[in-house]
């Protein structure tokens, strides 16, 4: 584990919508540059309203927020949104723009960027997320994997350091998924902080280095994915399945005795089994 | 804010009771006489009766503090701006600049602020008694065509979730560094493009989704369509429109005829 | 006979651009599916599943427009000719989207909005509406406003909206895509009963391999505006060229079979769980057992 300070701190947060509807019942986290973590809990857990404090859309009812030792009430969204960026779960929530190109524009502008530095970062995630034939044509009649990968990068250009992207795969085929994440990887080996909030628990195996369990607005679990995948009883209680091969290893339990993430893992651990003998 | 998105108070009051077409007819009866009507004590009188079947109705609290933040401050500056405007007859009772205040003036401007009061506590007394569903069904059996209520219905029904729809894309523009506190109110106002055009291209396509859903259930598959609630006309609903009837045949002559609060004062 | 036939569909939308080539989405689309039968779609994003759905009650091509070439014929009826109205009696379909498919202020009359449109006398309709909020189980939440709902308990009362109109068919475009696992299970689970219980024919477009090779009879993959292949979800799952071309994700006990046979020279070919922890399970053990 690193040495340094953590990106993202949050104390004793209680958060309340209007109402009286209590969405995070005591939180105390620490996340560590470059982590990269999977946010998973069923809805109304507490995920969507947990990551809105980073970026300042929310203020807490009671406890706080620190990003980059910095307590989110101190600083603007706007502020934020230079360190933080969010992906909403709907593209089309952020897409308005005549062109991809001026979508691209949108936030690095915002920012107050001279018009050279915002034409390089265009043309930077174009080529990054593959969208160079899509350049000049509005996105809002562009198909709904384009339009995902358009408000991604859209927050991309603003080059944050931590990256929240909530559900960035429904609704997208197996293949659109893996591309989407691979590229999130890349991100991530450059240094970012990747959170992904997410039901689908086979690309969390795959891909998140630690995951978090919320549950009725707490945490019930954090730490390195492998170790959560196996706490059992917290994911039932948390309502999670993790994915088949976590769940065929946990079947084969006398035999494997390591939980399992993914499909390589699982084949080395059958045949380590298989020439191990009782 | 919500409470401008469901008007609707549910209770079991007499006007909660009352058959939604007799309402609408009492609404219509009871806007058309205020607007016909000139005079202060009249005009405070009805405001008493209206605010009287609000109070019998079971409207709570909350909602009464609320229509009176609404309207008192409309009311108080169409009172004052018609006492500045307006130059009646009789006796100047002030005089200042080009200010003349008569007595005339005075009753008039509170007559017309008076009748703003009315108008919005008889609107808001059907509004708060009556469910959406009801309301279109009602208008519909009184002749409005079965698409205009449909749509009416929708629009209603689609105001919270068009609300919900606006905070998020607000909130996910402010993510992206988009400032709408800073600058004059001409600049703040093309802040809000990007959340206005995000807007118009979501409730788009929720129409489109809209339209397909709607044919897929068979919408307009035969001339005469049945409901599953049915409207009742008791007898207390009869009595209600021929008491109606008679109020407002009786007021009419009244006004017309005999000029019966016609002046101001 | 049988339920849906398709023969050599071709279909394009009207361009966006007055003037502009018409992009074909459908390139030939043979399809047949048995009464009775629960056949799943899957296909790259963007293919045409959900042209495909429109084109089974009608609304592709009475109510797009477009270009339409072949034959589309559900129950015998021919959908080019038969009015949307009536084919939305035989085949009911549920959206994505469960937002823009509730409009009504209760659930109730969501379910009575179909049956109302068609002239059923009142009783019928309330029996109608009944009847299917029992079968998805959310008859208790009938006075509630569908604003109100989890995303699982919308989708089940867009599911009781077509079903008042009694089909023999029931469409679902990617119905459990917004859902989370609660309301995923939910929402299959009525699905399944459906088909198991009523004999209802149902065609689910879907990409989760995993909720497909447990409920499907057959499952047909679509690539590049065609029927690419329909079989069992079994055989379709093994055929490795076709998934990897068609961008598809398959279970991961089938990624599995496929790894360990290239490992250890097995012949494993498991779509479900169960059947892969049985026989991993016989051969932990059957090999413990000779060492």
């Amino acid at each position: 584990m690193s040495t340094s300070p953590p990106c993202i701190r949050v104390e004793e947060l209680f958060f309340e919508y209007a109402g009286d509807l209590a969405a995070l019942n005591g939180v105390d986290l620490e996340i560590a540059e470059n982590a990269y973590v999977a946010i998973v809990g069923q809805n109304g857990s507490g995920k969507t309203t947990l990551v809105k404090h980073f970026i300042g859309l929310l203020r807490p009812s009671s406890g706080r927020v620190w990003v980059y030792g910095r307590e989110t009430t101190s600083v603007s969204v706007g502020e934020l949104a230079r360190t933080v960026g969010y992906a909403f779960q709907n593209p089309d929530h952020q897409i308005f723009c005549p062109t991809t190109r001026e979508e691209l524009a949108f936030g690095p502008r915002n920012l107050g960027l001279g018009a050279r530095e915002v034409a390089e970062r265009t043309e930077d995630a174009l080529t990054a997320f593959g969208l160079l034939p899509y350049a000049d044509l509005p996105p809002a009649v562009l198909g709904y994997g384009l339009r995902r990968k358009i408000s991604i990068a859209a927050v991309y250009t603003m080059r944050p350091r931590i990256l929240i992207l909530d559900e960035p795969t429904t609704g997208l085929d197996g293949r659109s998924a893996h591309e989407l994440l691979a590229l999130l990887g890349g991100l991530y080996a450059q240094g970012h902080t990747i959170l992904l909030v997410t039901h689908d628990m086979r690309l969390v195996a795959e891909y998140a280095r630690e995951t978090l369990v919320m549950h009725e607005g707490r945490v019930l679990a954090y730490g390195p994915t492998r170790q959560v995948f196996g706490l059992a009883e917290e994911l039932s209680r948390a309502q999670l399945i993790p994915p088949q091969v976590t769940r065929l290893g946990e079947a084969l339990r006398p035999y494997l005795r390591e939980t399992v993430l993914t499909v390589p893992e699982f084949c080395q651990a059958f045949v380590r089994a298989r020439e191990a003998g009782p | 804010m919500s409470l401008l998105y469901d008007l609707y108070q549910p209770g079991d009051s007499w006007l909660h009771r009352l058959d939604p077409r007799v309402k609408v007819g009492l609404v219509f009866c009871g806007c058309s006489l205020l607007l016909l009507f000139r005079n202060v004590w009249l005009m405070l009188g009805a405001l008493a009766c209206v605010g009287f079947v609000l109070w019998s109705a079971g409207v709570a609290r909350e909602r009464m503090a609320w229509v009176a933040r609404m309207t008192l401050p409309t009311m108080a500056m169409i009172a004052v701006l018609w006492v500045i405007f307006y130059r009646g007859e009789g006796r100047v009772l002030f005089s200042w600049w080009f200010l003349e205040v008569t007595a005339s003036t005075i009753a008039e401007g509170l007559a017309v602020a008076l009748r703003v009061g009315a108008l919005a506590l008889l609107i808001l007394a059907w509004l708060f008694t009556t469910d959406q569903t009801t309301l279109v069904h009602s208008l519909v059996a009184l002749g409005m065509p079965y698409e205009w209520g449909l749509t009416l219905a929708m629009a209603l029904r689609y105001l919270p979730t068009m609300g919900n729809v606006f905070g998020m894309i607000s909130d996910a523009q402010q993510a992206r560094a988009l400032d709408l506190t800073k600058g004059n109110p001409l600049k703040r106002a093309r802040a809000y493009l990007p959340i206005t055009v995000a807007m118009l291209i979501t409730a788009l396509r929720t129409a489109q989704s809209l339209s397909l859903a709607l044919e897929s259930r068979a919408l307009g598959a035969r001339r005469k369509r049945t409901y599953l609630h049915r409207l009742h006309f008791r007898r207390a609903d009869l009595l209600w429109t021929i008491g109606i009837v008679l109020a407002t045949a009786a007021l009419l002559w009244a006004r017309l005829v005999w000029g019966f609060g016609a002046r101001p004062y | 006979m049988a339920a849906i036939s398709i023969e050599n569909l071709h279909y394009a939308y009207p361009p966006l651009l007055p003037g502009s080539q018409a992009e074909p989405v459908l390139r030939g689309v043979d399809l047949e599916v048995e009464g009775g039968e629960f056949l799943s779609l899957m296909g790259p994003t963007g293919v045409g599943k959900s042209t495909l759905c429109l084109a089974l009650n009608g609304i592709v091509p009475q109510s797009m427009g477009g270009v339409f070439r072949g034959r589309v014929q559900v129950l015998g009826r021919d959908t080019r000719t038969t009015p949307v109205s009536e084919l939305a009696t035989q085949v009911g379909m549920v959206y994505q989207d469960p937002e823009s498919q509730l409009f009504c202020h209760r659930v109730e009359d969501e379910v009575a909005f179909g049956p109302e449109n068609l002239g059923i006398p009142r009783q019928e309709i309330a029996e109608r509406v009944e009847w299917a909020l029992g079968v998805v189980r959310m008859w208790e939440h009938r006075d509630r406003s569908p604003t109100q709902l989890s995303g699982g308990q919308k989708q089940r009362v867009a599911i009781a909206a077509s079903l008042a109109m009694l089909p023999e068919i029931l469409v679902l475009d990617e119905p459990t895509a917004s859902l989370d696992p609660v309301g995923q299970s939910e929402v299959l689970s009525v699905i399944e009963a459906l088909c198991r219980e009523r004999r209802m024919t149902i065609v689910m477009v879907s990409h989760d391999a995993e909720h497909i090779a447990r409920f499907s009879d057959r499952l047909a993959v679509m690539y590049q505006g065609r029927i690419a292949r329909v079989d069992s979800p079994r055989k379709v799952f093994e055929d490795a060229t076709l998934l990897s071309d068609a961008c598809l994700c398959v279970p991961q006990v089938a990624e599995l079979s496929a790894a360990l046979n290239r490992r250890c020279g097995t012949a494993y070919h498991f779509v479900l769980l169960e059947e892969a922890a049985q026989a991993l399970r016989g051969a932990l053990a059957g090999r413990q057992a000779a060492s």
